[in-house]
């Protein structure tokens, strides 16, 4: 029996926002009884070519590669994985533009939900317009996850704490 | 303001030993051993629930579950009978009864029943609409405080005596296999087998057999003849989940089965005739797969005789609540724990949310909420970290929110943050009392 798929988008190139976001995407996956397809994507430089020009292919590589094999992190996710009894099939892709990922998409039709890491909606790998324009292509329902803003809890609360305040003055 | 449950019971241990375990529990219970002398107390006083014997003197209880029913409507009815037998039980729920107990009754049970009861009629009272259908295995129920869920249910009520195909769309999770088997189960066919199969978990020769059976020897391991769902569900309903998965062939066959109600099991040579009626279910655009050639048209239009769209949670925050203290009470007595509901600050995360899982995801949440939560009440520390940790939004597919649709978003959030007041949230905002009844006016 084969499982519907939650697509999360990552990034590969940063580090620190390495599968930012994927527990979220675990637990979602968990909840729903489906499995993770994880793509790495990373941003083509301008001017390299879109094989690479290295070897290195056109299309999504499954990570079972060289590149994330002996990768720790990666390690990491798939053993979070297989502790919640969630398949993981994990691909790499150097695109040159966010609409890419819709291609992926129509060619795995089990797709069910698209999770955007908070490293891809960060805007410092794709520009808003470029995932706006994936937003608009994109045949299924696209999740953006990022990071809550520094201060927006404390926004909602003066905003809270100025109602309360003009219910308390209307009550005098 | 307590629960009032009446227990009307003609043995006195029983009776006693069963308004014990309710007063136990918080409820405010009263006992009576006539029949007739309950109906009295229903009428002096207003209880929540009656609980009645079916063996009782001065008005056996069925006789005065119907006279409840029609006095009181919005009490709910257990009733117990110590002769257990299906046709009691069948003709005390036709009677409007909510459920029965047999005895001698299991008290966890009896608890968890009146737990249920008491949750379901808080609903009511806040006036959301729970619709309970009575299907040959269980009882369903469905939630529906939002004008889209009400409408939608509306819909099947009004196709109910109807035969016609139905297509159920909608985001994963939202419910499409609940309502195929409410449009079931309240049809003239509710009696027959409802089966249903997803169509996107199989392979397309695993999904033929399994659709249509096979003959001995069709393929390598056919060792017997075997009888598809199709066969199987005649003169009842099947639901074809994720329809739009399925292969060109199968689409094809499934297309003649519709049209001529026939079909060929597989390398089978006499043709199977059956009468069926096809509940689909998709998450897909149609019309999308439709133009890229992945889904036959006249198939579409044949299963899509009535469209049902079930809109994502997030575009029903009124339900979320309901659901919430609904999907509570459904946890609450497997976990043996004592939580009244949620805290303020949790329902406001929850509603804040957007729920990419929807209503199954709501479920999954508030089970494990309940399981971690040791006060009295969910507070946000029991629900998943990572919904507090990000901003999670969905957005539908090639749909983006204008500014428009944004701002009037933001506005609304505003007025009702500030009950409803309209000048100051102007004032907050920091434009025109007329600007904001403009943009609010767009709706």
């Amino acid at each position: 029996m084969r499982k519907r798929e939650i697509l999360f988008v990552g990034c590969l190139d940063e580090k620190n926002s390495f599968a930012e976001g994927f527990s979220y995407a675990v637990d979602l996956a968990g909840m729903m009884n489906e499995n993770i397809v994880a793509l790495f994507v990373r941003k083509r430089k301008p001017g390299r070519p879109a094989g690479g020009g290295d070897g290195a292919p056109c299309g999504p590589e499954a990570v079972d590669g060289p590149e994330l094999r002996g990768d720790g992190k990666y390690a990491g996710l798939r053993k979070d994985c297989r502790k919640a009894g969630i398949g993981l099939d994990a691909f790499m892709w150097d695109i040159g533009s966010a609409l890419q990922m819709q291609e992926f998409i129509v060619a795995r039709p089990g797709i069910d939900v698209v999770l955007l890491s908070p490293g891809i909606t960060s805007g410092r790998r794709f520009t808003s317009g470029e995932l706006n324009r994936f937003l608009k292509a994109a045949s299924r329902p696209v999740v953006t996850i990022s990071r809550q803003p520094r201060g927006a809890g404390r926004r909602k609360k003066t905003l809270a704490g100025w109602a309360e305040k003009e219910k308390k003055r209307e009550k005098k | 303001m307590a629960f009032r449950i009446l227990v009307a019971e003609d043995e006195e241990i029983t009776l006693k030993h069963l308004l014990y375990v309710l007063q136990k529990e918080g409820y405010k219970a009263d006992g009576t051993k006539n029949g007739l002398d309950a109906l009295g107390r229903m009428e002096d006083a207003s209880y929540d629930l009656l609980i009645a014997d079916i063996r009782m003197p001065g008005l056996n209880g069925l006789d005065l579950l119907a006279r409840v029913k029609r006095r009181f409507p919005e009490t709910d009815v257990i009733i117990i009978t110590g002769f257990a037998s299906v046709d009691t039980a069948k003709e005390a729920i036709k009677r409007g009864a909510f459920d029965y107990i047999t005895k001698p009754f299991d008290l966890d049970e009896l608890i968890a029943k009146v737990r249920k009861i008491r949750g379901q009629s808080l609903l009511r009272k806040k006036n959301v609409s729970l619709k309970t259908f009575t299907g040959a295995d269980k009882k369903i129920s469905v939630i529906a405080k939002s004008r889209s869920m009400r409408k939608i249910l509306e819909t099947i009520e009004g196709i109910k005596d109807s035969d016609c195909n139905v297509l159920l769309t909608g985001e994963s999770g939202v419910g499409k296999n609940l309502l195929a088997k409410i449009i079931h189960y309240t049809s003239p066919r509710g009696e027959n087998p409802f089966l249903n199969i997803n169509c996107a978990t199989l392979s397309e020769e695993l999904l033929a057999s399994e659709l249509f059976g096979h003959e001995k020897g069709a393929f390598t391991g056919a060792i017997k003849s075997k009888q598809g769902l199709v066969e199987v569900a005649n003169s009842g309903t099947l639901f074809l989940d994720e329809i739009a998965e399925m292969s060109p062939n199968l689409q094809a066959k499934l297309l003649k089965v519709i049209e001529e109600g026939e079909f060929y099991r597989v390398g089978g040579t006499r043709p199977v005739n059956v009468d069926v009626r096809f509940v689909a279910s998709t998450n897909q655009n149609v019309r999308r797969f439709i133009s890229e050639g992945r889904f036959r048209e006249d198939l579409y239009y044949r299963l899509n005789v009535m469209e049902v769209f079930i809109p994502p949670l997030r575009d029903r925050k009124d339900d979320i609540e309901p659901l919430g203290r609904y999907f509570l009470e459904k946890h609450l007595p497997r976990a043996r724990k004592e939580i009244s509901g949620f805290s303020k600050e949790a329902m406001k995360v929850l509603l804040d949310y957007s729920f990419p899982g929807n209503v199954r995801e709501l479920e999954n949440i508030i089970e494990r909420a309940v399981i971690l939560e040791k006060g009295p009440l969910i507070t946000p520390e029991s629900l998943p970290p990572e919904i507090m940790m990000y901003q999670i939004e969905t957005v539908e597919p090639g749909r983006i929110k204008t500014m428009e649709e944004l701002n009037r978003e933001y506005a609304m959030k505003v007025v009702e943050l500030l009950g409803g007041n309209r000048s100051k949230a102007a004032e907050l905002l920091g434009i025109s009392r007329t600007s904001l009844w403009r943009i609010l006016r767009e709706e």
